[in-house]
C-alpha cells in the first residue's frame, strides 16, 4: 500500500502531474466563468486527452477543472449576476448585492477561500471514507456488480425528478445503444448491419460529446449576444482576505455547507446545483441573522461555495469505490476511466492502488492551484465572461468534432458526434433529459457482462441475484427507487380525487 | 399531455424495429449461456413498456424539463429560431469536408463562417480570431498531443500534381 501510495502520489506532485493540475484549473476557470459552458462541457473538451496522455496525468488535469470549475462559477455570479455554472446559482442571491454595494474584492474573496475550504473538507470525507468502502465491495461477485450497477442506472430516477417515465427511457435507450457491436461473452456481431466500424460498439466518447455538446452549441449560437457591464474591481490579496472568513457565524455557514455539500455529493445523482440551495437554506434557518439573508451578507456566498465544492469531492466516492457516478460531471468522468481501458469500482484499488492514490493527491492539488489561480487570475477570468457567443460557440463546435475524430482519426467518430448532438437536441426539444442516457451509455455495457457472468455462474438460474444479500438489498432499492415515485403519485392522485369529492359533497350539502 | 402521445408512439415505433432487429440475431450460445439476444429483448421489453406508459399516463410535468445543460434566455439574450438545423448542417458539411479539403482551410472557413452567420460583424478581428484559433488548435494536436489532422486528400492530389 505504501508503495502504492507514494508511487501514485509522485505522478501527481511530478512536474507533468502538477502542469496538468494548472492547465485543468486554468480551464475549468475560464470555462465556468462564461456564461452557458458547463463544466460538463469543459470536462467534455478535454476527455480526448485520455488517448494521449498517461492516465495519472490526464486525471490531474480532469480533477483540477472539476474544482476549479466549481469555483469560477462564482465570478460572473457576484461581479455580473450571472452564474457561470448552475452550481454557482445561489451565490448570486448575496454575493452581487455586496458586489453592488462596493464590496466586490471582499465577495469574491470570500467565495475562494469557501470554495477552497469547502474542497477540503470534501476531499477529506474522500480519503477517509473511499478506501474504507472499496475494502468492503471488493469482495462482491458478478452478481453483487451486476445488482450495484442496477442500482447506479435507477438513479435516473433522482437525475429525473420531474419526469421518472421519461429518464427512465432515456436511460434505457443508451442501453439499447450500448447492445450495438459484439456480443461480450460469445463474440457476435449484432446490430452491426456488417459494417466494420460499428463492430467495436458505438464509440462512447462522440456519443457522449454530441449528447451534451451539441445542444449547447445551438443553443449558443442561437441567441443575440449582449454586451455585459464589467465592473472596475481592485484585485483581491489572498492572506489579507482570508480575515474575512473570521467570526463563529462564517465558521457555521462554512461547516454546515461544506456538511451539506458532502453528504449530498456522496449520495449518488443529485449533485451541486441541488446542494448549493439546500445549504443555502440551512445556513439561513440556523442564522442569527437569517432575516438579512438576500441582502448581501458574506455567508450567503459562503453555504453555496463551500457546499459545491464539497460535492467534487464527496461525488467521487461512489465512483471510485462502486463504479457509479455522483453527479453529472462524475458520470463523465466515469467515461474517461473506460476511455483508458480502466474498470472503476472496487476493482480499481486492487488492480490500480497507484491511479487511485494519485487521483486522491490530485483532487488536494487541485484544490490548492484553484485557489492560488482563484486570486491571481480574477481579471483574466472577468474578461473570459465577457467572450461573445458568436466567437466562442464555433470554436467548442470544432473542438468537439476535432476531439471526436483524434481519438482513432476517424470522421467516421466526428459522424457519431454529430448523429448524437441531433438525438441530444431532439431529446432536450421533447422533455427527455439526456443525463440518463450517457449514464446507460457508461454503464450498459458492464450490466450486461456482469449479468450474464452472473447467470453462468448460477448454471442459468436467476436465483442467483436474490439468494446473496448485497446483491438482494440493491435490488431491492432499486425497485423502490423506481416504484415509489409511481405509488406516491398514484397515493397524492387519489387524495386530491378524494379531496374534490368531498369538497363537491360539501358543497351540494350548502 | 398530447406531445407525451405522440413521443411514445414514436418511441413505440423505435422499439418494434429494434425488436425485428433481434429475431434476424444469429443464434450461438455457450453452455449455461443465455445467449446474445436475451439482453436486447429484456431492454427492448422495458423500453416498450415505457413507451406505453407515457403514452397512456397523465402528464404531469409541466413541459419541458430543464437541463443542466440549457443556456437560459435570461443569461445570453434572445434566441433566434431555425438556427438549429443549419448549425447542424454546417457541422455536417465541415465533417464532411474534413478529409477533402484538410484540417487548417475547411476549419478556417468553418470558423470563419460560423461567427459571420451567428451575427458577429468584425471582419477584421474575426479573420483573426479565426486565423489564431485554428492554428493554435492544429499545433496543439500536431505538436503537443501528436495526433495527426487530415491534410486534405485532394489537396495532397493537386499538390502531386504540381
Amino acid at each position: 500500500m505504501l508503495d502504492a501510495l507514494l508511487s501514485g502520489a509522485s505522478q501527481a506532485l511530478s512536474w507533468q502531474g502538477l502542469l496538468a493540475s494548472l492547465v485543468g484549473v486554468a480551464i475549468g476557470l475560464a470555462a465556468s466563468a462564461m456564461p452557458g459552458v458547463t463544466i460538463s462541457l469543459g470536462m467534455i473538451l478535454v476527455l480526448p486527452l485520455s488517448f494521449v496522455l498517461p492516465a495519472p496525468i490526464a486525471w490531474s488535469m480532469f480533477l483540477g477543472l472539476y474544482a476549479a470549475g466549481m469555483m469560477g462559477g462564482s465570478f460572473s455570479a457576484i461581479l455580473l449576476n450571472i452564474p457561470g455554472t448552475p452550481s454557482a446559482s445561489a451565490t448570486s442571491i448575496d454575493g452581487h448585492k455586496m458586489a453592488q454595494r462596493g464590496e466586490a474584492g471582499a465577495a469574491v474573496s470570500i467565495a475562494i477561500w469557501s470554495s477552497f475550504l469547502g474542497g477540503i473538507i470534501g476531499w477529506l470525507c474522500l480519503v477517509l471514507v473511499a478506501p474504507a468502502l472499496a475494502r468492503v465491495a471488493l469482495s462482491f461477485g458478478a452478481p453483487e456488480l451486476f445488482a450495484i450497477i442496477f442500482f447506479g442506472l435507477t438513479i435516473i430516477a433522482t437525475f429525473s425528478q420531474k419526469s421518472m417515465v421519461k429518464g427512465l427511457l432515456a436511460g434505457v435507450l443508451g442501453l439499447l445503444v450500448t447492445t450495438i457491436g459484439m456480443d461480450p461473452i460469445t463474440g457476435t456481431p449484432r446490430f452491426t448491419f456488417d459494417y466494420v466500424p460499428l463492430q467495436g460498439g458505438v464509440p462512447f466518447l462522440p456519443a457522449m460529446v454530441g449528447l451534451f455538446a451539441v445542444p449547447q452549441i445551438v443553443a449558443g449560437l442561437s441567441v443575440h449576444a449582449r454586451a455585459f457591464a464589467l465592473p472596475k474591481t481592485a484585485r483581491p490579496r489572498m492572506f489579507e482576505s482570508l480575515r474575512l472568513m473570521r467570526g463563529w457565524e462564517m465558521v457555521k455557514a462554512l461547516l454546515v455547507g461544506s456538511g451539506v455539500g458532502t453528504w449530498i455529493g456522496i449520495v449518488p445523482g443529485v449533485g451541486a446545483p441541488v446542494a448549493v440551495f439546500v445549504a443555502y437554506d440551512y445556513v439561513r434557518r440556523l442564522s442569527a441573522r437569517s432575516k438579512s439573508f438576500g441582502t448581501g451578507i458574506p455567508e450567503g456566498i459562503v453555504a453555496p461555495e463551500s457546499a459545491n465544492s464539497a460535492v467534487s469531492g464527496a461525488a467521487m466516492v461512489p465512483m471510485l469505490t462502486l463504479g457509479i457516478p455522483g453527479d453529472t460531471v462524475t458520470a463523465v468522468l466515469l467515461g474517461a476511466f473506460l476511455i483508458q481501458g480502466i474498470q472503476p469500482g472496487p476493482i480499481l484499488f486492487q488492480n490500480h492502488p497507484d491511479l487511485v492514490y494519485a487521483i486522491l493527491v490530485g483532487l488536494l492539488m487541485a484544490n490548492f492551484m484553484s485557489l492560488l489561480l482563484g486570486f491571481w487570475s480574477l481579471p483574466i477570468m472577468l474578461w473570459a465572461s465577457r467572450v461573445r457567443p458568436q466567437t466562442l460557440w464555433p470554436l467548442v463546435a470544432i473542438m468537439c468534432i476535432v476531439g471526436s475524430y483524434s481519438l482513432r482519426n476517424s470522421i467516421f467518430d466526428a459522424g457519431v458526434m454529430l448523429v448524437f448532438g441531433v438525438i441530444g437536441m431532439l431529446m432536450n426539444r421533447f422533455g427527455l433529459p439526456v443525463v440518463p442516457m450517457v449514464l446507460g451509455l457508461v454503464l450498459g455495457s458492464n450490466l450486461e457482462e456482469y449479468f450474464r457472468m452472473s447467470l453462468l455462474v448460477g448454471r442459468g438460474d436467476a436465483t442467483i441475484f436474490f439468494t446473496r444479500p448485497v446483491s438482494l438489498v440493491f435490488i431491492l432499492a432499486s425497485l423502490a427507487l423506481i416504484v415509489w415515485p409511481f405509488l406516491r403519485g398514484v397515493v397524492s392522485q387519489r387524495r386530491r380525487s378524494s379531496a374534490q369529492h368531498e369538497r363537491g359533497l360539501t358543497e351540494r350539502k350548502t | 399531455m398530447r406531445m407525451d402521445r405522440k413521443i411514445g408512439a414514436v418511441l413505440l415505433i423505435v422499439g418494434a424495429v429494434y425488436a425485428y432487429l433481434i429475431t434476424q440475431l444469429p443464434s450461438q450460445r455457450m453452455p449455461d449461456d443465455v445467449g446474445e439476444a436475451l439482453v436486447p429483448w429484456l431492454t427492448v421489453g422495458v423500453f416498450v413498456l415505457l413507451s406505453l406508459i407515457l403514452i397512456v399516463k397523465k402528464s404531469n410535468d409541466g413541459g419541458v424539463e430543464a437541463e443542466e445543460i440549457t443556456v437560459s434566455e435570461e443569461q445570453t439574450g434572445r434566441p433566434r429560431s431555425g438556427h438549429g438545423v443549419l448549425t447542424i448542417a454546417a457541422m455536417a458539411v465541415y465533417i464532411a469536408v474534413l478529409p477533402y479539403i484538410g484540417f487548417f482551410i475547411s476549419t478556417l472557413a468553418f470558423a470563419f463562417g460560423m461567427m459571420r452567420w451567428a451575427g458577429s460583424r468584425r471582419l477584421g478581428v474575426d479573420v483573426v480570431i479565426a486565423v489564431v484559433a485554428t492554428l493554435v488548435i492544429q499545433l496543439t494536436f500536431t505538436e503537443v498531443l501528436m495526433v495527426p489532422l487530415p491534410t486534405g486528400s485532394w489537396l495532397d492530389g493537386l499538390l502531386k500534381h504540381a
